[in-house]
């Protein structure tokens, strides 16, 4: 039998979103491929994986380079893999004037958002249309992580909301297209501060958002990643398409 | 460094409520950047402005038939062709509407919508076209409009949108995607901006308009009446977002 693997795509530290649903993959069983740009936070989520008897491979990958996400699908599929999740989880919201948004800025948040989740999916799609469906009846699961600004858009995040947004209304295309195919595309909206390494990496001002939401006000990364196994773990009919997570005091 | 940047970043937002003060003069105008799929819309905008007496700005590169129709009424409009670059520079049109003596206080622009695709024939060449007609075109001209209006305190602007720019749809991610990518941008500058007296307005067409191009002239004279309660509604109850269904 083919091992059953799980592409993750969006991979840093420890303390993220990435680096806690690969954790989670690993958890239960699936061979991970952890993607990302930096070789040594991949490596350290690869040794905690094997330090619990699970297994897992890096891949450094520019998620905005056609031919870097094709060579992390087919080493993944060379190897004999059936595969079951994919995670796209790449994005950096960074606020700035709506007249300030130079080309770079706009054009950066573009290819992180949409231009490498298009990529993924594509890729998704495709060996999950040519490999046998899983014991479930599903074909695979395709999660794309959201954000308030998939919604909504603030201001000062024009660039951010604008591409977050753009890959949301991917998303339901993606959906409303391969849905009879057995393939589960699934956006899952993060509305919160997520209390993990990158607020934490941001000194006094994180400290500062983490302070002002108060106990329990944050996301933390392996509650996250319970969501996205919930939805990867769900069978065909019902599933869901889209579900949001934020804390219990967060406004909304 | 990243707190310097964030507030560097509200620094300079800061300055810009600062300049808002200052009120220069000019006359009114409106523009309206022209694409062959609304381009009844377009024409039957620029009459309205004009039977308004405000001087109509019409940009694009295919308006030779909305001019000439205009001019059989009698109706003369100042007319640019955008260049070559992808996108366009839109700052030189912009430019040529202050050398008039004139501001833009309405600003009108539908996207055109591409060809339906399916999912796996979408290549990153015909995603990043498809973004910078809808979408990164979109942020030039709002930017652009922006420094004539924000001076004044007050203009509208009005971008297009489909059906699919709110929900997504099979064999459409080009258009569901880019759409969408416009009607964010939107709500994020109304957001920014309202408060200074800039009214943007999300217009969503229905699908079967924009895509199958069945815009007839009582259509387009329906559409442009909404249009413009829209441009001349009260600052205390704006718009941001409405459909036009069929």
């Amino acid at each position: 039998m083919n091992k059953r693997v799980a592409i993750i795509v969006g991979v840093g530290a420890r303390q993220g979103i990435g680096g806690a649903v690969a954790i989670k993959a690993a958890q239960q069983g699936l061979h991970v491929y952890v993607v990302g740009r930096t070789q040594s936070k991949l490596d350290l989520i690869v040794d905690q994986i094997s330090s619990f008897g699970g297994s897992a491979s890096v891949c450094i990958a520019d998620c905005t380079k056609q031919s870097d996400i094709n060579a992390v699908f087919d080493n993944a599929m060379a190897a004999g893999a059936q595969l079951e999740l994919v995670v796209y989880n790449v994005g950096r919201n960074m606020p700035a004037p709506f007249l300030e948004h130079d080309q770079r800025i706009i054009e950066d948040n573009w290819k992180r958002c949409v231009i490498g989740g298009l990529f993924v999916g594509q890729q998704a799609v495709k060996h999950f249309l040519e490999q046998q469906p899983l014991a479930n009846g599903k074909r695979g699961t395709i999660i794309y992580t959201g954000a308030s600004a998939s919604m909504r858009g603030n201001p000062m995040f024009s660039g951010f909301a604008s591409a977050k947004g753009a890959l949301r209304g991917m998303v339901q295309s993606m959906q409303s297209e391969f849905n009879k195919d057995g393939i589960h595309v699934a956006h899952i909206v993060i509305d919160g501060v997520i209390n993990g390494e990158l607020v934490k990496s941001v000194k006094g001002l994180g400290k500062l958002a983490l302070r002002m939401k108060g106990e329990d006000g944050a996301l933390l990364p392996d509650e996250i990643a319970k969501a996205f196994w919930m939805v990867h773990d769900q069978q065909q009919a019902p599933w869901t398409h889209e579900l949001d997570l934020r804390p219990f005091k967060e406004k909304f | 460094m990243i707190i310097e940047k964030v507030a560097k970043n509200l620094f300079k937002n800061a300055k810009y409520s600062v300049e808002s003060h200052t009120k220069p003069t000019g006359t009114k105008a409106v523009l309206i950047v022209s694409s062959p799929s609304t381009s009844r819309i377009d024409y039957e905008l620029a009459k309205l402005a004009a039977a308004n007496s405000l001087p109509v700005y019409l940009a694009g590169n295919d308006i030779g038939e909305v001019i000439s129709k205009l001019s059989d009424d009698g109706i003369r409009v100042s007319s640019a062709a955008l260049d070559n670059e992808n996108p366009p520079n839109v700052k030189p049109l912009f430019q040529q509407i202050e050398r008039d003596g004139c501001y833009v206080d309405l600003v009108i622009y539908n996207p055109p919508p591409v060809e339906p695709v399916g999912f796996l024939e979408i290549t990153e060449k015909s995603m990043m076209d498809a973004w910078t007609d809808s979408c990164l075109l979109s942020f030039y001209i709002a930017q652009a409009a922006l420094e004539q209006m924000l001076p004044r305190g007050r203009g509208t602007l009005i971008l297009g949108g489909a059906s699919t720019s709110r929900r997504g749809e099979a064999n459409n991610a080009l258009n569901s995607t880019t759409k969408a990518g416009l009607r964010l941008m939107a709500q994020s500058v109304a957001r920014e901006f309202s408060s200074k007296g800039i009214h943007v307005v999300h217009a969503v067409l229905d699908d079967k308009l924009v895509v199958e191009n069945s815009i007839t002239p009582e259509i387009a004279v329906g559409i442009v009446k909404t249009y413009w309660e829209l441009y001349e509604q009260h600052i205390t109850t704006w718009t941001h977002e409405l459909d036009l269904v069929l």
